[in-house]
């Protein structure tokens, strides 16, 4: 028996079934999660903001129709929640620095991407290659960014981007293309030290 | 030889089936197109190598606040929740943890029925009051191993609805020893009155502005422990206008404050202002605030029965304490989900208690900051939850006395004395200590933890720990 769809946990959701919400949290979560943390990189902040996508998501769920693909809608609810905080805060939540502790127990944002304690030397590496990608990725314009977060996101299509972001396809086509043109520009140079 | 339009979608597979055969063709004859697939390539792979994992636990937890949220008050046996995400955490803000503290204890309340209602002093808005009745704590819950959740005993058996009377306060504070303090604590109000920001809110001034959360919630909490609530007393404006910035700081899943930081600290601190104007007033309408601020408290305890500074972090003894506080407060207004996760907290805090009363912070026997404020801060949430008079009595022996440079555990020193041998000697240099320490103003100086919550903190939790002899009133 083949597992059912995003579609068909909706409607159990909404039907009250708060297992198939567990399920379909465990399906999407790691990619959402990695939305919001390469926009902010915290993975703290990133976490809540997914765990608040996916309440936003329970609790509307009365009104859910399996009109769109689940993952268009999640990442529409996703964009909203992002929006909401940039008008909240007047700028982005991205307020921590490469060399400030994002938690408090002091580790840095390089404790944090290299999580899985590779040997000091690895360890370096993987610091310094991360910061740079990450500041690359910062010097994006925001709608640049957008487009190549959600394309990076478990693999969304260009169609499904510009569903989300309700943009024409071409737009997204060239934002990705521009957004890509400026990262090889920016890592130029690196690329072989980086890999 | 014209190149491939957009090798971008080329290496993304975002080709149609003619396009991607003709572009296979021309890049597989043309170097230039080779290496730039090679180059986009690598860069893919290095944004991709910035991904993180989620939680180990992050879908079951979030289910399970999620059907809190919708029906907190129905819904049972949530208790064991909690992330399993192995980032330890460290440098709580001890002032911050303790301030929610003083609040609480009391007799459990149970709501019966809608039955009256009355007007607010400020809006004229109809707001509905609920009466209560003592709930007799009889269920014991958890594993036999655990502590049984029990009545809080001696000073903490009461109701706070007994609270902002004044005859009973003075009764209590001559009873209690407390001469010479009332003054002190009516100036600190009335500056803390006087720094009210238009919002509701207080900043954190002279701290750190991450913690405003915390700020507002203690001053509210220092209104309320001298009995003014957002319906009666005085200071019904200030206290509204707090219990109302609070609540537009809460968020979908519950939490009532920032996402970064002390996030548990401040969320509780918030809880335990909701939950003590709840017990106070009846006022229906912060059942649905605190009901969601519970839930969120019980679903981001750690496995191991305490609770960390954020979500997934490593648990302490004083955040817990704090935790614990909001929760026995919470419970106490008849929330149900609040009272399952005491009985593994309790065990937690336990575990971290050394035989002589003197509790570690995060591993037995170790003392990071000094034992004072885990030891008091343990030993008041071991109250709340019903530790047998007896061994409160013992372990007092352990609770260091005030000595005026750390007003957080000053005040958890006080609230664990208070009724026990250690009394009057805690007594007694509460006084000494804390009064000379007010300014002309009616502010405190600053103490130990004045960098994080700043002079309002540091005011309002001075004025909790002179407001002991009265904040329970049997």
């Amino acid at each position: 028996m083949s597992e059912p769809g995003d579609a068909d946990l909706m409607l159990s959701v909404k039907g009250g079934d708060v297992r198939s919400f567990e399920i379909l949290v465990g399906r999407h979560q790691r990619p959402l999660i990695n939305y919001f943390f390469r926009m902010t990189w915290d993975r703290q902040a990133a976490e809540d903001m997914a765990q608040e996508v996916f309440m936003r998501i329970y609790n509307h769920a009365k009104d859910y129709e399996p009109q769109a693909k689940f993952t268009t809608y999640m990442y529409r609810v996703a964009r909203n929640l992002w929006i909401d905080r940039i008008r909240h805060e007047g700028h982005k939540p991205r307020t921590v620095s490469l060399d400030a502790p994002v938690d408090s127990e002091g580790d840095t944002f390089h404790d944090v991407v290299s999580n899985d304690s590779p040997a000091p030397d690895a360890r370096m590496d993987k610091e310094e290659r991360a910061v740079i990608v990450r500041r690359a990725i910062e010097e994006l314009p925001e709608e640049q960014q957008q487009v190549l977060l959600l394309a990076e996101s478990k693999g969304m299509k260009y169609q499904e981007v510009a569903e989300v972001l309700g943009i024409p396809l071409g737009t997204v086509k060239s934002r990705m293309h521009a957004a890509m043109q400026k990262l090889k520009d920016l890592l130029s140079g690196k690329l072989e030290n980086l890999q | 030889m014209t190149h491939v339009d957009d090798l971008v979608a080329f290496v993304r597979g975002e080709l149609g089936d003619a396009e991607l055969a003709s572009a296979r063709e021309h890049v597989a004859a043309c170097k230039e197109c080779a290496d730039e697939v090679k180059t986009l390539g690598a860069v893919f792979g290095l944004v991709r190598a910035t991904e993180i994992e989620a939680p180990t636990n992050f879908a079951h937890v979030t289910a399970r606040l999620a059907a809190r949220t919708v029906a907190p008050v129905k819904r049972k046996g949530w208790d064991s929740v909690a992330w399993i995400v192995t980032r330890p955490i460290f440098g709580y803000p001890a002032w911050a943890v303790s301030a929610a503290v003083h609040l609480f204890a009391l007799g459990t309340l149970t709501l019966v029925a809608v039955e009256r209602s009355k007007k607010s002093p400020d809006s004229g808005e109809k707001l509905t009051v609920i009466d209560r009745q003592p709930n007799q704590f009889a269920q014991p819950i958890g594993p036999s191993r655990t502590p049984e959740i029990k009545a809080p005993t001696g000073e903490f058996a009461l109701f706070l609805g007994k609270r902002g009377d004044a005859a009973t306060r003075a009764e209590l504070l001559k009873k209690n020893g407390g001469a010479g303090t009332a003054a002190a604590v009516e100036n600190a109000l009335g500056w803390l009155a006087s720094q009210q920001e238009k919002d509701g809110s207080w900043a954190s001034e002279g701290g750190q502005p991450a913690y405003r959360t915390a700020a507002t919630g203690l001053a509210a909490l220092a209104f309320l422990g001298y009995g003014d609530s957002h319906l009666n007393g005085e200071h019904a404006k200030n206290v509204g206008a707090a219990l109302a910035w609070l609540r537009t700081q809460q968020g979908m899943t519950g939490r009532i404050g920032p996402d970064q930081g002390a996030v548990l600290p401040q969320h509780s601190i918030a809880t335990a202002a909701l939950a003590e104007a709840f017990l106070m007033t009846g006022d229906a309408s912060l059942h649905e605030p605190l009901s969601s601020a519970v839930s969120y408290l019980a679903g981001s305890k750690s496995p191991r029965g305490g609770w960390g500074t954020s979500l997934g972090s490593e648990p302490d003894s004083v955040t817990t304490s704090w935790a614990m506080t909001a929760l026995r407060l919470a419970d106490a207004a008849g929330i149900e989900a609040a009272r399952a996760p005491l009985a593994s907290a309790a065990a937690y805090l336990e575990t971290l208690t050394s035989t002589d009363g003197v509790t570690a912070l995060r591993d037995p026997g170790v003392y990071p900051n000094g034992s004072a404020t885990p030891t008091a801060a343990a030993l008041f949430a071991r109250r709340l939850t019903g530790l047998d008079s007896a061994e409160v009595a013992r372990r007092s022996a352990a609770v260091a006395a005030p000595d005026g440079s750390d007003y957080t555990a000053a005040q958890f020193a006080a609230l664990a004395s208070l009724g026990t041998p250690a009394w009057d000697a805690s007594n007694a240099a509460l006084k000494a200590t804390l009064l000379p320490r007010q300014n002309a103003d009616g502010s405190f100086k600053a103490d130990k933890w004045s960098g994080y919550g700043g002079s309002v903190a540091a005011t309002a939790m001075a004025t909790l720990a002179l407001e002991t002899y009265y904040r329970y009133p049997a």
